[in-house]
């Protein structure tokens, strides 16, 4: 843990993830992806908060922080979800896509119907939905990361740039 | 600022990943229209970006009756950083002005958070989608440019 950049990136990350998996709260995540934006834009509050004013507003590091904290948002809400699906609680995210392809009447080959499994979350699903929150999330939280380094870094006016 | 520094690869690449996230944002829409026996991918391109969208059917754009894969606000989302991706290296001027004040980046997402809380239309929702995040698509593009001179001062 002597990275400056996983200590925020981990506490926004889980923070933002494990909310975006919770019933109710997760529909934050709609509104315009604010939940994974926020895992960024915390964790780089947080990292900048620690760091000296320096003359140049260092982007990468405010990408990095984000796409970390999206990472760690990602495995976070998914590992959530999963639990909580366990448990009866809140949505099951392999049954509601399920009932979403029924509607729209696309019929689904018997393959993709065994991945998504029947009660609770199927390996195979675990692990397609655990990747797809982590690219999701990874790409978000760096917007949020840039848009936290634009927001959150402290410029040092007398050194030169 | 010149033209240049915010015109590199990673940019490029950023550009073509941008048109292939709206590719899947319209893929419903369009499979449905243009080919429906591929109807499948275009339901498995709404379900890709279901996590980060409500895709409530009558808060988004639809083709022949067939809805986005995202809402309106998010669709204004995407082109307003598509555009931005797309645009921005031939702003050098308004480039280095935003660059320099970088927090009127968070001022634009304003109108957007206004309009999620009153009276709302599609077009105010695509509108404000798309003000919002036309500036924030000058960051990545500033970040890439900072890589960019850290490698060529490194080599």
């Amino acid at each position: 843990m002597d990275n400056p950049k996983i200590k925020p990136a981990l506490i926004g990350g889980i923070a933002f993830g494990v909310i975006s998996a919770l019933p109710y709260l997760s529909v934050l995540n709609a509104l315009c992806c604010a939940l994974f934006i926020g895992a960024g834009v915390l964790a780089t509050y947080l990292y900048f908060k620690e760091q000296p004013p320096s003359a140049k507003r260092p982007y990468g590091d405010g990408a990095l922080v984000g796409l970390l904290a999206g990472v760690f948002c990602g495995i976070a809400g998914t590992l959530t979800g999963a639990v909580l699906a366990a448990l009866g609680v809140g949505a099951d995210q392999a049954a509601q896509a399920l009932a979403q392809l029924d509607a729209s009447g696309v019929e689904l080959p018997d393959w993709m119907r065994g991945m998504m499994g029947g009660d609770g979350m199927a390996p195979s699903m675990f692990a397609f939905l655990l990747v797809l929150n982590v690219v999701l999330a990874g790409i978000f939280a760096t917007i949020g990361g840039l848009v936290g380094v634009a927001i959150f870094h402290q410029r040092d006016e007398t050194a030169e740039d | 600022m010149d033209r240049a520094s915010l015109q590199t690869l990673g940019g490029r690449l950023l550009l073509l990943a941008c048109l292939v996230w709206l590719a899947l944002v319209v893929a419903p829409a369009a499979f449905a229209a243009l080919a429906p026996e591929w109807a499948l991918a275009g339901e498995l391109a709404r379900w890709l970006l279901h996590p980060i969208c409500h895709q409530l059917p009558e808060r988004s754009f639809a083709v022949a009756g067939v809805p986005f894969a995202s809402c309106h606000r998010c669709t204004g989302l995407y082109l307003g950083f598509t555009l931005g991706v797309a645009l921005w290296p031939h702003l050098p001027r308004l480039a280095a002005k935003l660059a320099a004040q970088p927090r009127w980046v968070a001022v634009f997402m304003v109108p957007l958070a206004v309009d999620v809380l009153v009276d709302n239309t599609p077009a105010s929702r695509f509108a404000t989608g798309l003000l919002a995040a036309f500036p924030a698509a000058l960051l990545p593009l500033l970040a890439l440019a900072e890589r960019n001179r850290s490698t060529i001062g490194v080599t």
